[in-house]
């Protein structure tokens, strides 16, 4: 129940801003204090343990997917659909993106463990973790929600904010695909966007 | 003896044929088994199954993994959560996908990392079909499905 709750404050979240970047335009002689931004600056560690900045990535798009190494069917299946959709593009688009696989479980996903699990996918793919606070400070740039989900055999999952962010060259919010998107369609929405 | 009786019922007296699908009564196709990820004791595997008179599978084990659980993947509005399941029930004559995003069995623990290639032995067990063995083909960690 709550986490329906959560999935419907999520939506309309996501939907609403959606919404609100669409109606910009129109709206643009209007003061819009109240437009909900998505993404924003970040600072975490990669697979070699080096810190990782949004701005690092500036110039290129960044296609964003947070989820956590130990889940084993909807983490690995959204980033193989990340890999097929890029493996889609031409070379030269492919370049344009970085795949960015951010942990909502920096407790179990170490650098290495994070970056040997996000590479496995291609080797363009970036494994980000950090402190707890860092990748908590980065879940809410994103208003991704993540918490820990016990399993009846002691083990825990984390229920968690499961659609990619597409972020544009300048670092600014461009547009979320939901997860279970086929490959195709998520290179035919990221040329849709730009690259 | 229910079942054996509700087999004969449905198959009307088809001798050899029918032993024969009391032995199995459970199909299982299309399945497959995530390789491991660098760093992980935990897979995934996927299947279709499908009973012919009903069943429901209850528990699932692998000589190759410490334990399997069926868990179910709910993804809603962007939110996407993992629980567990007790059991699986199989309506009579219709298939149950386990597949990605959605139920699977996850493979817990396992002796070995799996290999692209490799096989992995699973035993269901069913309330009425009893354990039936399935030898899983192991795809790449980036498939999604068998094609």
């Amino acid at each position: 129940m709550r986490t329906s709750v959560f999935a419907a404050i999520v939506g309309v979240v996501v939907l609403g801003t959606i919404g609100a970047i669409e109606l910009a335009p129109k709206l643009a002689k209007q003061s819009l204090p109240a437009l909900v931004e998505i993404g924003g600056p970040f600072k975490l560690v990669d697979g070699a343990g080096k810190t990782v900045t949004d701005s690092d990535f500036r110039g290129r798009y960044m296609l964003v997917y947070f989820g956590y190494t130990h889940c084993p069917d909807v983490c690995p299946t959204t980033l193989s659909d990340m890999a097929g959709a890029l493996d889609k593009l031409p070379a030269t688009e492919k370049g344009q993106v970085v795949p960015l696989f951010i942990t909502v479980d920096p407790a179990r996903d170490i650098p290495s463990v994070i970056g040997d699990y996000a590479r496995a996918f291609g080797p363009e793919f970036v494994g980000l973790t950090g402190s707890p606070e860092a990748v908590a400070a980065a879940e809410q740039e994103y208003h991704v929600y993540a918490a820990k989900h016990p399993l009846a055999h002691g083990d825990y999952a984390m229920d968690h904010s499961s659609v990619l962010y597409v972020m544009g060259p300048d670092g600014k919010f461009l547009g979320v695909i939901a997860d279970g998107t086929k490959p195709g369609d998520i290179a035919a929405r990221l040329e849709a966007f730009g690259v | 003896m229910r079942y054996l009786v509700a087999v004969l019922l449905l198959g009307g007296g088809c001798g050899v044929a029918c032993a024969a699908a009391a032995a199995a009564p459970v199909s299982i196709t299309g399945a497959w088994a995530r390789a491991s990820l660098p760093h992980q004791e935990n897979t995934a595997a996927y299947m279709t199954l499908l009973s012919a008179g009903g069943d429901t599978l209850t528990g699932v084990d692998s000589a190759d993994a410490g334990m399997v659980m069926l868990h179910q993947t709910t993804s809603k509005g962007g939110m996407s959560d993992m629980s567990d399941m007790e059991s699986l029930a199989l309506p009579a004559g219709k298939a149950v996908a386990l597949a990605p995003g959605g139920m699977h069995l996850m493979v817990m623990d396992v002796k070995h990392p799996l290999a692209a290639g490799e096989k992995l032995q699973l035993v269901l067990h069913f309330t009425h079909a009893g354990d039936v063995t399935a030898t899983v083909p192991v795809l790449a960690a980036t498939a999604t499905g068998p094609r």
